[in-house]
């Protein structure tokens, strides 16, 4: 039995690392093969007029001269050993920049995932207990709109009424927890929305079950039947989204992030896209894959380790791209 | 619903379509003396920082995000289906390494392959449709496959084997009507989430370039007049917010009425 696991578990690690060889082939060869030459580009960020001969100088000194496959190489050889290159902009290691903007996105993304697991939960069990009541009629509009509502425009109008027109919160930037409250509505009610279906349909899909009418037949009342068989039953694949979610979360919120101000990777690497800073975008765009990749590892360990009879197959369900 | 949903896209289309002939003024001309003005009749959603027309730039910019949404969801839709059915169906040697490039694909967490797909290649129209199906169609490669298992297991399936069913045959008149109704409905789902991503792009500036209206485009510009002129903020953003609520009903109501169990949440 120990064995098996173990053999199991080495077969997950080396397929895992794999898949983490092919994302940093992707990584590099994204911006590797963009047109457009970077050695061009840095000299005019540097306003120096890009001259036939700087441009050679500088294209020998960045090794963009070798062929790509020695490129990646050299690049991925650095990469095991932590280095990432410098920033063509600011000439700052990419690690350390990367490391900088961690903890804001640690801490925006925490946040949000609290918030998103209140307000599914509450959602989830209102709309089974009162399904199809005005209730849930009501609870299930407000969900389809808040799927509906682009989280750049969601932002902008937080900003107007809190922050310009009342003047009740920080307009953008990181500080206290009340800089905290937009950027985390903001990002977390699609996602709260969208998990508080899951949960609905989970809850009622239980609710269905021989055990719990046994339950209720025991003489058991309505809270304790949620709550020891229902939610018990109706978590994992609730469980799985919330792993998820938070995967994408670490990723960096792109957008959420740059509407307001917010120092963390998803900033980080819309920056480094738009100035082009080819060794940043690679760096951040790496880490982010990796966070993500590690995140989703363990939600499918805890998942299993919570579910034994855990169905393979279609997990199309599981809810990725939050942007 | 899904009525409600198509009226809604319906309209969109509409206008979109006929854009020339109802946008009351050119949307690209710009009119310095009346920039920022108010909603008036002549200007019926106001005027932007350069004095061109809200409503006309609106008008527009339906175009676009319906192009760019229809076109990448349909593209990666298809790029999906062949690497899905390819690994869902295909021998052992074609689905393990499609497996690995999905699963690859899968790897970068939500926009963020969008966004590098297109900052490679630089901002335009035609890179928002490659960027965005790009980092859609291993999502789509990932359901069919999941589909097309669970439909091979079927004793319908089965019985068609049985009766000496095999190949294009098998795959036309058994799997695909079993796996076509969750198909649609996750068609609709990712069309709104592709609006959603193409406007989203455009507010990070890598959507289509200036002066060419675009919501996302729009919104951003709108960022420094919140105060000043916040109908410039209001009106693109509700546009979006109309064409994604217009595909989530549409999918909504075909999952109630094709009774779609295994697309839910989103």
């Amino acid at each position: 039995m120990k064995s098996t696991w173990g053999i199991s578990l080495l077969k997950r690690v080396a397929y895992l690392s794999a898949v983490l060889l092919g994302i940093s082939m992707v990584t590099f060869g994204l911006f590797a093969l963009a047109p457009g030459d970077p050695a061009e580009i840095i000299l005019r960020d540097r306003q120096e007029a890009p001259s036939a001969e700087s441009i050679a100088h500088l294209r020998d000194e960045l090794g963009l001269n070798d062929p790509l496959p020695l490129r990646y190489l050299g690049w991925l050889a650095k990469a095991l050993r932590g280095d990432l290159g410098r920033s063509w902009q600011t000439g700052e290691p990419v690690v350390g920049q990367l490391l900088d903007r961690l903890g804001a996105t640690l801490e925006l993304a925490f946040c949000t995932l609290v918030f998103v697991v209140l307000l599914s939960t509450a959602m989830g069990i209102m709309g089974a207990v009162f399904k199809d009541r005005p209730t849930d009629r009501l609870l299930r509009a407000l969900s389809i709109l808040s799927l509906s509502l682009p989280n750049f425009w969601l932002g902008l109008l937080l900003i107007m009424l809190f922050a310009l027109h009342w003047t009740w919160l920080p307009l953008m930037g990181r500080g206290g927890p009340a800089n905290l409250l937009m950027p985390v509505v903001t990002l977390g009610l699609a996602i709260a929305a969208m998990q508080g279906r899951v949960l609905r349909a989970s809850l009622l899909e239980a609710i269905s079950q021989d055990y719990v009418r046994f339950a209720y037949a025991k003489g058991l009342n309505s809270w304790a039947v949620l709550r020891s068989h229902l939610m018990r039953n109706a978590l994992p694949p609730v469980l799985t989204m919330w792993g998820i979610s938070l995967g994408h979360l670490l990723g960096g919120a792109v957008i959420v992030e740059t509407i307001f101000s917010w120092p963390g990777l998803g900033k980080l690497a819309v920056d480094a896209v738009l100035a082009r800073d080819i060794p940043l975008v690679q760096g951040a765009v790496l880490f982010m894959a990796l966070v993500f990749v590690l995140a989703n590892q363990l939600t499918d360990l805890l998942q299993r380790c919570l579910d034994p009879r855990l169905r393979r197959g279609l997990d199309a369900d599981s809810g990725d791209h939050f942007g | 619903m899904a009525k409600a949903g198509s009226c809604i896209l319906a309209l969109l289309l509409l206008i979109g379509l006929a854009a020339p002939w109802l946008a009351p003024h050119d949307p690209l001309r710009t009119y310095l003396a009346h920039r920022l003005e108010p909603p008036s009749l002549a200007y019926p959603l106001g005027t932007d920082h350069l004095g061109r027309c809200e409503l006309s730039r609106l008008m527009f910019g339906t175009r676009i995000s319906l192009w760019v949404g229809l076109a990448a969801s349909l593209l990666s839709l298809a790029m999906g289906l062949l690497a899905g059915v390819a690994s869902g169906l295909g021998k052992w040697w074609l689905e393990a390494p499609l497996r690995g490039v999905l699963d690859i694909a899968l790897a970068f967490p939500g926009l963020l392959l969008a966004l590098v797909l297109v900052g490679a290649m630089g901002p335009s129209a035609l890179s928002l449709v490659l960027g965005i199906a790009g980092s859609v169609w291993p999502w789509w490669g990932r359901l069919v496959r999941g589909l097309v298992m669970s439909a091979k297991q079927s004793e319908f399936v089965m019985g068609g084997r049985v009766v000496g069913v095999e190949g294009l045959r098998l795959v036309r008149h058994y799997i695909l009507p079993q796996v076509l109704p969750p198909l649609l409905v996750a068609i609709s789902l990712k069309t709104a989430w592709v609006i959603l991503a193409t406007a989203g792009l455009g507010y990070l500036g890598l959507g289509v370039q200036p002066p060419t209206p675009e919501w996302g485009a729009m919104l951003q510009e709108s960022r420094m007049y919140l105060t000043r002129a916040p109908w410039l903020m209001l009106a693109p953003g509700a546009a979006v917010t109309a064409a994604v609520l217009g595909f989530n009903l549409l999918a909504e109501g075909m999952r109630d009425m094709l009774q779609v169990k295994q697309i839910r949440g989103w």
